[in-house]
């Protein structure tokens, strides 16, 4: 039998041909598939944090609405985030616009970044401020706000804002 | 490779080059769109529950800086009052015009508004608990986007408040009782 060498040689590139494309779809679907589960991860940690850093707020005008209302704000947050919140240091700073008043609660942290992304939400029980700090670390939360009105005195009602910062140390 | 063979690779390549980036053209310009990013409508149905706390906290916390207020005016208007009257709705009245003010001054600067002249009041030991008779209607939205609403929920905004000053609480119970007795009722 005669080798034909051009047919044989034109066959070999086909199916390596063939063979590269399916080894490159397959290592396409698996970057995609991995892309799409840290994503959908991530976005759950942020979720739970968004939701938890609410909780945390509503908390905070609930027991100290009129004081933060009529007086020294960021000394409550301050004193408020040391006792809730875990070991760092918080600073507020707060801002009078007007009738309302905006507050930057910033929270410095000490651990490093590997020791943070270790954390994950599906440790149990993990505090919302610790997932917030750990999605801080990942560049993917570094700030949150939420805001609620204040009765002041009749007739007149304050929005209070509450915005959350992450950095470290 | 014959002819036919190179006429059917030019087809793949064509598609390959062409129709990909066209895929991906389209793709993108429909996610630019796209007003909420993945996840917006979950934060904003989770944090629905805590955006109900802070309004409900707003009145609460409006019936506690007038409470010495709304304990004198019904320690000052129910004695006086005819035994026909109800004393029930001298104290609602008292409360509601009370708590009025400060609801008008919520609703002018928010979103969602709060019913006004809307509560009942039973006063119990140290504690007044306050049943609101029409529910508020809250847009869900995500904080910003407030008319770009998800959806609605309805609640009740009933609240208890205990008095820090139980001294004007007690005198207020016992104005309350010798009026009732004062009336002959039981």
């Amino acid at each position: 039998m005669k080798l034909n060498h051009k047919a044989a040689f034109w066959g070999f590139n086909y199916i390596l041909a063939v063979f590269g494309i399916a080894f490159m779809l397959i290592i396409f679907y698996v970057s995609v598939q991995d892309d799409v589960k840290d994503s959908s991860k991530e976005q759950a940690e942020k979720l739970s944090s968004d939701v938890e850093l609410h909780a945390f707020f509503s908390d905070l005008i609930h027991q100290y609405g009129i004081q933060i209302a009529s007086g020294d704000a960021e000394g409550i947050i301050e004193r408020y985030a040391a006792k809730t919140l875990p070991k760092g240091g918080y600073d507020a700073d707060c801002t009078t616009k007007g009738t309302d008043k905006e507050c930057t609660l910033t929270i410095t942290l000490h651990e490093t970044l590997s020791k943070i992304l270790e954390w994950s939400m599906y440790a149990s029980p993990i505090s919302a401020t610790w997932v917030m700090v750990k999605l801080a670390g990942l560049d993917s939360l570094t700030k949150t706000t939420h805001e609620a009105y204040l009765p002041v005195k009749p007739g007149a009602a304050m929005r209070f804002s509450l915005t959350t910062k992450v950095k470290f140390a | 490779m014959n002819k036919k063979g190179y006429e059917y690779s030019l087809i793949m390549i064509f598609i390959v080059i062409v129709a990909l980036p066209v895929l991906y053209l389209r793709l993108t310009s429909k996610s630019a769109e796209m007003k909420k990013s993945l996840g917006d409508s979950q934060a904003i149905l989770l944090n629905a529950p805590y955006d109900k706390e802070d309004i409900i906290n707003y009145i609460e916390k409006s019936v506690q800086l007038e409470l010495p207020n709304i304990l004198a005016e019904i320690e000052r208007t129910v004695p006086t009052q005819a035994c026909g009257t109800n004393i029930q709705d001298s104290i609602n009245g008292a409360f509601n015009r009370h708590l009025d003010p400060y609801i008008k001054a919520y609703n002018t600067r928010a979103y969602t508004k709060i019913p006004e002249n809307n509560y009942e009041v039973y006063i119990e030991g140290n504690s007044m608990h306050a049943i609101a008779a029409l529910p508020i209607k809250k847009g869900l939205a995500k904080l910003g986007t407030e008319l770009a609403t998800i959806g609605t929920i309805w609640f009740a905004p009933s609240f208890t408040v205990s008095a820090t000053d139980t001294a004007s609480f007690q005198r207020t119970i016992a104005t309350l009782d010798s009026k009732s007795q004062a009336c002959g009722i039981v």
